[in-house]
């Protein structure tokens, strides 16, 4: 070690690599983010600036803007599609929360359990959905949702055979588009959240558990007492992730039932492509576009509170 | 705070626990239950690749059926014979892999930057850029469209590889890992004379594997299934992705569901193939760090 | 451990460095846009059914006017195939030269800029404006007077009812109004418990020919929504009506609607060659011979005609195309040479915009799956007489908001009439005022 380290500090020959040597500690960081950066402002920085600035202005396209100052988020509030839109989306990121991450939490509890041998099989088994395209998402379930041939309505015919359970148009009945989109996601993404909460489980150290039993506390009580808490941090991933994710539903709408039927399944994502889109008014889609983000931040800050920050105790 | 040594002994946690119990009466119970929903989650799955080799006519036929009853694989021969397929499924792996390597790299490079200097504007930019996750992707389409159309970059590799090695996070993940990374050893190579790229490169990548893991997975599974990026810069059928040409078949050939299903499987089973292989690295990456509490 | 990394990332840098390799090699194989010496032009369509025709027509024009340059067909579905020209076009490149446009969409593509050729001035010198039955094969790709797009099918609307049904029940035909139809279709019900006629929800195709049939489309002369006309609501009582006394049923979705009208459950449509003869012979292949054609019910309270127009697919010219005279030669010459608009004829039983070609035999011979009815008699007949309509930049919005606030609403909910299509024409003139800058 030691030779190499007079070889290696002699290497510096001349003027400039000594300056560069005695700097690079203060020039490293700089060095290291700039090929990040770089594209980053190109692909990242200047679309959100323009996109933002296009969001105070009316006009078709790629043409002449007008300025509108803060008429396109005016006219937001009013506009029934945008509310609808919201609602469909907030519909599906309660599912996600309050459904899924749940879900997604007992799964965990009970492949961490000592009840469970092969829990590499099950890790994998339901990590599954999560890396399906959206594409082949869409095509397996426009099958499996189907009226007629579906097999889902297959399933519950086993289940109730006959009248009262009719066959449900999941992509066709304005009632229940929704929760079909809920149930597309729960089966995508169970998965992954099982992960992130089975990452926090096996962070909680066993003396916690084996304290609380020798004093005396049930399952339910070291669950209450001690795993909730000690999740904490997880529960705030798993929750701005389940909003931040939620509100992103695009692909599948987009591809299932164009927002379909009549708007019941219209997403915001959707709402905002439609409208830059297909009616190209950018500027309007860029005001949908920066309120849902500003939607999504407080959001985020509700639940950093809520859950007091990344700390555990 | 975490050591190598730590990290290894908290992932071993799981395995080095209280005797399972997998057959008293709880355990069976449990277990039932767990691969029942295991079944019903491959179910749908299941249902499209068995369909792929279903003639036509049993897919929407009566009786609904799983199993094929007569197997056929003329839905792959026609697949391949109608829409150029293989061109497609090539495309896919040169953006997936060097997609992969591009975010990997340049993510844990400033992911480093991030975890352990202090320079300028580090924690504003850093806050920036987190925000920057929030902003829906569509919003962004119309100007980076002008962007490609003035670099000429329609239907070339460098749109669809470049964009998307833009995130923030993967820088966001890489941070995470490397930060709880001792400053000790960076102290020590320094004494030793290294450069601080060397740093990175000897001391820093090797070490947060697990994180480059879980990255290079997203990354490459997020590469291989896109679709709409390249639906808005692709033109040329032969540049297509295989997401996008098995999307721009649900059109015309509806009726012709056995086609459709054929691509749809062997669209999806690369990446499942991928995930298998490095699955143990992906599910050591999560436990060791993805959700950590830290600075 | 470091060599175990080192030899994982040696491993996947290897693969990397061979898919550049790879990469590079391919791409510089990658076919580009017009290769070689001859030109290429490129056509995008959405459809199958329709370049099917249109290859054959390209064909033709080969053989006879041995053109320098090539064409190629490229199949996109429908709204990503209109979202695309849509961007490219605006871009200023990456489209193609010609393109399928589908008449719901033609108005996008009107706000600011129209970026296709307009085609009435070469079409007028050719001497062809008058051999068109305009009504199908320029007003819907028409606004302010100039034609950008031509189309070959003529859509004229007709009734396509299963007489051996209707003639089971009694029902005399033809029958000529539509309260003799609401009349026959309460006796209908009443007799076998099925119904003559369906109305769906979520379109408004239905609500379109029978209010365009009165001389009122979704759009007025200058581009502004007229939903809210007494036309309108007399169509829309028309079929609420319909449906509360049992002559009519909404339309089932998807599969089931085939279901229905393959049993007898629904015994009649309305609707143009693309849906009596293209969809019905397609979906409902058994129910050949079952089928006879008359022309539409009028209404006695208004003056109206007994035909309409709905629908339909134009072929368009982009402005950016670099290669627009080669182009334009092409499209129009396909649309006016009766050999080539027969094709489509023999493809998929459609009748041609060309008046001329009606001279042929072939168009008005009986059709079997018509039970040997000349069909193309009726429609030779009747098609002088499609009514005018209008398209315009707020086509989507409108027709979107009376979908949404109009027909939607009334035929499932029952909202009155009334009240429905002035919610719709409140909605539709809303969005059009946000939008204008």
């Amino acid at each position: 070690m030691a030779t190499q380290t007079s070889a290696r500090g002699a290497s510096g020959s001349g003027p400039s690599s000594s300056w560069y040597w005695r700097n690079q500690r203060r020039l490293a960081p700089y060095l290291f983010i700039s090929p990040f950066f770089i594209l980053f402002i190109v692909f990242g920085l200047y679309p959100i600036l323009y996109s933002f600035w296009l969001s105070f202005y009316k006009g078709f396209g790629f043409e002449e803007k007008t300025f509108f100052g803060l008429g396109n988020y005016a006219y937001l509030l009013g506009d029934e599609r945008y509310i609808k839109s919201v609602r469909n989306t907030t519909q599906y990121a309660l599912g996600s929360l309050f459904i899924l991450s749940p879900l997604a939490l007992l799964l965990a509890l009970a492949i961490n359990s000592r009840y469970v041998k092969w829990k590499g099989l099950y890790k994998t088994a339901f990590f599954f959905p999560v890396i399906t395209s959206a594409v082949v998402i869409t095509i397996i379930f426009s099958r499996v949702l189907d009226k007629q041939y579906g097999i889902l309505n297959l399933g519950l015919d086993y289940l109730k055979p006959g009248a009262g359970f009719g066959p449900f148009g999941w992509l066709e009945d304005p009632q229940i588009v929704m929760i079909s989109f809920i149930v597309m996601g729960i089966w995508t993404y169970t998965g992954i959240n099982m992960l992130y909460w089975l990452a926090g489980l096996t962070g909680i150290s066993k003396d916690f558990y084996e304290a609380a039993e020798v004093d005396g506390a049930n399952k339910v009580q070291s669950f209450r007492f001690i795993t909730l808490p000690l999740l904490r941090p997880v529960t705030l991933f798993v929750a701005i992730q389940a909003i931040v994710g939620s509100y992103g539903l695009f692909a599948q709408p987009l591809l299932l039932t164009e927002g379909g039927p009549s708007d019941a399944s219209l997403t915001v994502t959707l709402y905002l492509y439609q409208q830059g889109f297909v009616y190209f008014n950018v500027g309007y889609a860029s005001a949908i576009a920066y309120s849902m983000v500003l939607l999504l931040l407080v959001l985020s800050i509700i639940n950093i509170v809520v859950f007091q920050g990344y700390n555990t105790d | 705070m975490s050591t190598q040594v730590e990290m290894g002994q908290r992932v071993g946690a799981t395995e080095n626990e209280t005797p399972s119990q997998p057959f008293s009466p709880l355990g069976i119970l449990v277990n039932a239950v767990l691969l029942l929903l295991v079944v019903l989650t491959a179910l749908p799955f299941l249902f499209m690749a068995f369909s792929a080799f279903k003639p036509n006519s049993e897919i929407f036929g009566e009786p609904i059926t799983l199993f094929p009853r007569d197997w056929t694989i003329l839905n792959m021969q026609d697949l391949l014979a109608t829409v150029p397929f293989a061109r497609w499924f090539i495309n896919t792996v040169i953006v997936a892999v060097l997609g992969t390597i591009l975010t990997v790299t340049l993510s844990s490079l400033a992911g480093f930057a991030f975890a352990k200097y202090d320079f300028w504007g580090k924690n504003v930019l850093f806050t920036l850029m987190l925000v920057t996750i929030l902003i829906p992707f569509q919003v962004l389409l119309v100007p980076q469209f002008q962007i490609i159309r003035t670099l000429g970059w329609f239907n070339t590799y460098q749109a669809l590889i470049v964009p998307g090695a833009v995130s923030a996070f993967g820088i966001f993940l890489m941070r995470q890992y490397t930060i709880s990374l001792p400053n000790e050893l960076l102290d020590a190579a320094r004494v030793d004379g290294a450069s601080e790229f060397t740093i990175w490169w000897r001391v820093i990548f090797p070490l947060v594997r697990p994180g480059l893991a879980v990255l290079a997975i997203l990354s490459f599974t997020n590469n291989w299934n896109d679709f709409f990026w390249p639906l808005i810069v692709t033109t040329e059928p032969s540049m297509f992705v295989i997401n996008l040409g098995i999307a721009s078949l649900v059109g015309p050939y509806d009726y012709q569901y056995g086609i459709l299903l054929s691509g749809a499987l062997l669209a999806s089973l690369p990446v499942i193939i991928v995930f298998l292989f490095f699955q143990r690295q992906f599910l050591e990456g999560l436990t060791a760090g993805a959700v950590k509490g830290g600075g | 451990m470091n060599t175990l990394d080192r030899r994982t990332f040696l491993k996947q840098s290897a693969v990397g460095a061979a898919a550049v390799a790879g990469g590079l090699y391919l791409g510089g194989c990658a076919p580009g846009y017009n290769t070689g010496a001859t030109r290429t032009l490129n056509f995008w369509a959405f459809s199958e059914t329709r370049t099917a025709w249109q290859e054959q027509a390209w064909e033709l024009y080969k053989r006879e006017k041995r053109p320098d340059f090539n064409i190629e067909f490229l199949i996109l579905p429908y709204s990503q195939m209109h979202d695309k020209i849509m961007i490219t076009a605006q871009a200023g490149s990456g489209g193609p030269d010609i393109a399928d446009i589908e008449i719901g969409q033609f108005g996008r593509f009107t706000k600011g800029d129209i970026i296709f050729e307009e085609l009435t001035p070469r079409l007028q010198q050719m001497g062809m404006l008058d051999k068109l039955y305009r009504g199908s094969a320029l007003d819907p790709w028409s606004f302010n007077g100039r034609a950008y797009g031509i189309g070959n099918e003529l859509n004229t609307v007709l009734l396509s009812y299963k007489w051996q049904a209707w003639e089971a029940a009694g029902i005399q035909t033809p029958i000529n109004d539509w309260s003799d139809f609401a009349e026959s279709a309460r006796a209908y019900k009443e007799k076998t418990g099925k119904y003559l006629i369906d109305f769906p929800f979520t379109d408004s195709g239905s609500f379109f020919n029978m209010t365009l049939q009165q001389g009122v489309g979704f759009l007025g002369r200058e581009g502004r929504p007229t939903l809210n006309t007494p036309e309108g609501v007399r169509s829309l009582s028309y079929q609420q009506d319909a449906l509360r006394d049992g002559g009519a049923i909404r339309r089932p979705a998807g599969q089931s609607y085939n279901a229905a009208l393959q049993s007898g459950d629904i015994a009649s449509l309305v609707g143009p060659a693309w849906n009596f003869s293209g969809f019905v012979q397609q979906n409902l292949p058994d129910t050949a011979g079952q089928w006879h054609l008359q022309a539409m019910p009028v209404w006695e309270a208004s003056e109206s005609v007994p035909t309409s127009t709905q629908g339909g697919t134009g072929v368009t010219v982009l402005t950016t195309s670099q290669f627009v005279e080669e182009a334009l030669d092409f499209v129009l010459w396909e649309h006016t040479t009766t050999e080539a608009v027969m094709f489509d004829f023999l493809e998929r039983q459609v009748w041609p915009t060309f008046r001329p070609a009606f001279e042929d035999p072939r168009l008005t011979a009986p059709i079997p799956f018509f039970d040997n009815q000349r069909v193309g008699e009726l429609i030779q007949q009747v098609s002088p007489e499609i009514p005018t309509q209008y398209n315009g930049p707020f086509y989507p919005e409108t027709s979107a908001a009376l979908l949404r606030e109009g027909v939607t609403p009334a035929i499932l909910e029952f909202v009155p009439a009334e009240q429905a299509l002035a919610a719709a024409q409140t909605e539709a003139e809303k969005i059009i005022e946000f939008e204008s800058a």
